[in-house]
């Protein structure tokens, strides 16, 4: 009796031999959502910090970060959205081993926040389905190292009534 | 043949209470209500025009109470709720002899209401950036204090029945611009009335430009401050009454941010509020005039809180590094307020304890209040979460698992379910 394995490749040697493929390689398209970036995470190579308003790279993130993010995102898609608006004007853009990038929204200190429909709106209010992945803090310190205080009130400072700050 | 409606009230004893004042409001005009006919307060229907109107009932040590009415009929009145109809009152349709004109028709409200008033006021942020209903959230709120269980956590879980038949719950919506205040109904929840603060609806146009945000201060439309004097009215009308104050809103450590304005120079640096500021300020209670009522308001026991963020990154920054330090008085270069500082893990401690916490709202509300104040803890923010038709806002608690471990081990302060802190007078 012929095992199965055999008979594979006894038919395969039968196959007209390949013609070798010269076109350049397809981005692999691929759905802006959470899920999706968490089954890419360990491909993430880059992540590049992008102006909302002309789409401009303003920065790159420390690539001595990327081992940790990867493990956040890879933990899975988090319960529940960030109330927090996002820091900055900006989206963080992922750039992969293999594909096309994802566009993210660093949303409080800890998540970013994809949205499939539209990827560089950062509003989900009539944004179906957003979802969330965890991020670690040391990303978004690397953010504002690089992009300045957040201008929006949330993250700031100012109103603790106390002229020489807490110390 | 005539219709009167007839308003009577009983105390949860069973006991009759004479009201102070009825009357049926159509527009702008009044119409009074009388003993008529030794039928109790009554008011010929004969002269009211079709169409919505309110009943307005005040009671001893209550707030006016109004009722959406529909009277219909051209010839013959009759009159009813409008919408869901109250379950803290019978409406009854009797027959009474009118003497030599026949008999009359009597629209009969028989209300069973409690001696002591009873109110919860929310207050829902125009979430300005992120375009979503916070007014949801304050919702799911309302009907959880009803129903004595919520999903706040995730799971069901079982919290007191604050609100009941006869509690008002007075929502602010900062998107729209409305006071709307509800009362149990027989069905979801009547509407009692809805008024818009102010004289204008929020500008929600125009994004976050300066223009716009210019125009949203010097409109004169829904503010902090007409919460406030909301809550100072009750002060006065019934002392007490007030078991609840939510807000869900942004939120910094300055104080919830109800539209997102801002303070001008001349008030900036003062204790005086700018009023063109739409936004919850720390400073408020510093010069709020009318304090006294704002603390009489609360009943015993009673209590706010803010569920949105305190998303400081600095406050968040420092409490890492005294959380990781090995050696707590070893001094550490950390920057604060774009200032660099040398300290240690034990002063970052102090500074918490002693300024940051001190200079919340929360603590600024409670210590005015007199009350308990729930927010979230200095350097944390808050998730929305959507448990089937319910809406949340809640603290992460293992977003935040080495914050909370240092809050708890140094401070000694712990979260509530939701995650967040209380904040004592």
């Amino acid at each position: 009796m012929m095992r199965k394995g055999l008979l594979c490749v006894v038919l395969a040697a039968c196959r007209p031999q390949p013609v070798p493929d010269t076109t350049p390689p397809v981005v692999e398209a691929h759905e802006n959502t959470a899920a999706a970036l968490v089954g890419a995470a360990a491909r993430v190579v880059a992540i590049e910090i992008v102006a909302l308003d002309d789409r401009r790279v303003i920065a790159t993130c420390d690539a001595a970060l990327l081992a940790d993010v990867r493990t956040a995102i890879a933990g899975g898609v988090r319960e529940g959205l960030t109330a927090t608006p996002p820091a900055w004007p900006v989206a963080l853009r992922l750039l992969m081993q293999d594909g096309a990038p994802f566009i993210a929204h660093l949303v409080g200190h800890d998540r970013l926040r994809l949205c499939p429909a539209d990827p560089w709106r950062d509003c989900i209010a009539d944004t179906p389905a957003p979802g969330e992945v965890a991020v670690p803090f040391e990303l978004f310190e690397d953010v504002a190292a690089k992009v300045g205080m957040p201008p929006r009130p949330e993250y700031g400072t100012d109103g603790t009534r106390s002229s020489s700050g807490p110390f | 043949m005539s219709e009167h409606a007839v308003v009577k009230v009983k105390d949860e004893n069973g006991a009759d209470v004479t009201p102070k004042s009825v009357a049926v409001v159509i527009g702008t005009t009044s119409h009074a209500f009388a003993d008529i006919a030794g039928q109790g307060l009554s008011l010929d229907l004969a002269a009211l025009a079709a169409g919505e109107a309110k009943l307005v009932v005040t009671l001893p040590d209550h707030p006016e109470l109004a009722f959406s009415l529909k009277i219909s009929g051209t010839g013959s009145k009759s009159v009813g709720f409008d919408g869901n109809s109250p379950l803290c009152c019978t409406l009854s349709k009797q027959t009474a002899s009118d003497g030599a004109a026949g008999t009359r028709t009597l629209f009969v409200f028989g209300f069973a209401m409690t001696k002591k008033h009873t109110e919860v006021v929310l207050a829902a942020g125009w979430d300005y950036h992120g375009g979503a209903d916070n007014s949801l959230y304050a919702k799911t709120w309302r009907d959880d204090l009803w129903s004595g269980t919520t999903y706040g956590t995730g799971s069901k879980t079982t919290i007191p029945k604050v609100v009941t038949p006869t509690t008002v719950v007075t929502l602010f919506d900062f998107k729209t611009g409305n006071r709307t205040r509800y009362i149990k109904g027989k069905s979801d929840w009547h509407r009692m009335d809805k008024v818009l603060q102010g004289t204008v609806a929020t500008d929600t146009a125009g994004g976050e430009t300066d223009v716009a945000i210019t125009k949203r201060h010097d409109d004169d439309s829904i503010s902090i401050v007409h919460v406030y004097g909301y809550i100072q009215d009750l002060g006065v009308a019934a002392a007490g009454s007030l078991l609840r104050l939510d807000i869900f809103s942004h939120a910094w450590v300055g104080g919830p941010i109800m539209i997102n304005t801002f303070e001008t120079a001349a008030f900036s640096s003062t204790t005086t509020r700018d009023p063109g500021d739409k936004d919850g300020r720390s400073k408020d209670f510093d010069s709020m005039a009318r304090v006294a009522d704002l603390k009489k308001a609360f009943a015993s026991g009673g209590t706010a809180k803010m569920w949105g963020c305190q998303a400081t990154t600095d406050n968040r920054t420092i409490v890492r590094a005294a959380a990781r330090a090995k050696d707590k008085s070893a001094k550490m270069k950390i920057t604060y307020a774009g200032k660099d500082f040398d300290i240690s893990a034990d002063e970052i401690a102090t500074a918490i304890r002693t300024k940051i916490l001190p200079n919340t709202y929360m603590k600024a509300l409670a210590k005015a209040a007199g009350i308990t104040m729930h927010g979230a803890p200095p350097g944390m923010g808050a998730n929305l979460r959507a448990v089937g038709s319910r809406n949340y806002m809640y603290v992460d608690q293992s977003t935040y698992a080495l914050e909370y471990k240092w809050y708890a081990d140094v401070l000694g302060l712990k979260p509530d379910a939701t995650g967040y802190f209380a904040y004592v007078p």
